[in-house]
């Protein structure tokens, strides 16, 4: 199995991305719906401090990551395009080096670009957390 | 046992048709053996009026029956018994048959089916299956030609008659007598069209439709199809970058030299 590259990566960060993004939304019309009901018009998104949202998003990815590589080994992004988070004796891995992982990703996401040039096709986050991103789509 | 045989007798269709056949047989006998003998018997008393005397009191009890009714009844009865164990023994004897034909049965079969192998292929050697196909194609068409024939007799045969029929009817003077009008407004279209039940059809013929399958197998081959082809797509952009990173800007030999397997699905 070989390890993913640049584009295959980043197309799999795009669609995790909406995916935040689109849960992010519906989460908040619903608490601007229920605002509405209980308080009345007007209809308006809950007033959230800059840092709180930033904050709340940057909790809110990285348990979406590790719940992901922890569970099946990738996230939704990384189903799409066919994409699985390995260790080295192939098995998806544990919490917490799914945890870190995860941390990895979020702090320092410009260490995708290692992948240029690693000889192995690794990224930062793969270094650290000694994680393998393969292709391996799902058999359905 | 035989390749007809199930579950239930184990033996084959035929011998179980022919069970079925003399059961069906028997039973219509005894039925009618019943009946006979209903129609037959005298009735036991007469009707409860006839049991008054001419006064209106209750008549005494009739008078015990004759000795020849209580001989009639015996002879009945053991005529009755003769004919049930007379049934049974065949009944017995039939089962026995059955089990003996369905146990020979495997061996004919297997006799039969040597038979026909062996023929099959001494045919097949010796080019006489090739004469066989040709005479057997000549008769088929031969046939074919046959049931042209007659199907065409049978239809201007009916068509000559429904012509006659219609020449001797005068559909006019019918036509004439017969208010058309008067029925046509006779006719309640609205009990028609409720009777008709016209949502119950149209969802019957939905269901068996079944458009939601093929919604869902169409957009589900669609979709597969463009997964499938953004994996290739973006895998192949990544070996692209990696060749030109390796051999442009590194200048090292490329770092998939073993190729990989194909990402995406299985060639169809």
């Amino acid at each position: 199995m070989t390890a993913a590259g640049l584009v295959s990566r980043c197309a799999a960060s795009v669609v995790d991305v909406g995916v935040v993004a689109a849960a992010t939304t519906l989460a908040g019309v619903v608490v601007s719906g229920i605002r509405y009901t209980v308080d009345g018009p007007p209809f308006t998104f809950p007033p959230l401090p800059g840092w709180a949202f930033g904050a709340g998003h940057t909790l809110l990815v990285v348990l979406y990551l590790t719940a992901g590589w922890t569970l099946t080994g990738r996230t939704p992004g990384q189903l799409v395009l066919g994409l699985r988070v390995i260790t080295a004796d192939g098995r998806p891995p544990g919490p917490l080096r799914a945890l870190v992982r995860a941390l990895v990703c979020v702090v320092f996401p410009i260490g995708v670009l290692w992948v240029l040039v690693s000889s192995r096709t690794l990224a930062v986050h793969d270094l650290v957390a000694r994680t393998v991103l393969v292709y391996d789509p799902p058999p359905w | 046992m035989g390749a007809n045989g199930t579950a239930g007798t184990g033996r084959p269709a035929a011998l179980r048709a022919a069970g079925r056949t003399g059961r069906v047989v028997a039973g219509a006998a005894g039925l009618a053996i019943r009946a006979l003998t209903e129609l037959t018997r005298t009735p036991p008393d007469g009707p409860s009026r006839a049991r008054r005397t001419a006064d209106g009191l209750a008549a005494p009890p009739p008078p015990p029956a004759p000795y020849s009714v209580k001989t009639t009844a015996v002879v009945r009865l053991t005529a009755a018994r003769l004919g049930e164990a007379a049934l049974g023994l065949a009944t017995v004897t039939t089962r026995r048959a059955l089990d003996v034909a369905a146990a020979a049965a495997m061996p004919v079969e297997a006799a039969a089916t040597i038979v026909v192998r062996t023929g099959t292929s001494i045919a097949s050697r010796n080019g006489a299956a090739g004469r066989i196909d040709r005479l057997a194609r000549i008769g088929r068409e031969e046939q074919r030609r046959n049931e042209r024939e007659a199907a065409l007799l049978l239809r201007s045969a009916w068509r000559r008659s429904i012509g006659r029929a219609v020449a001797a009817t005068d559909v006019d003077a019918v036509l004439d007598e017969v208010d058309l009008d008067a029925v046509v407004r006779r006719v309640d279209l609205d009990a028609v069209v409720v009777r008709l039940d016209i949502p119950a059809l149209v969802e019957r013929v939905l269901d068996d439709i079944d458009l939601g399958r093929i919604v869902r197998e169409s957009s589900a081959g669609m979709a597969a199809e463009t997964v499938d082809a953004v994996r290739v797509r973006s895998a192949g952009a990544d070996r692209a970058i990696n060749g030109f990173v390796d051999r442009v800007v590194l200048r090292r030999p490329p770092r998939d030299a073993v190729p990989a397997a194909e990402p995406g699905r299985a060639p169809p």
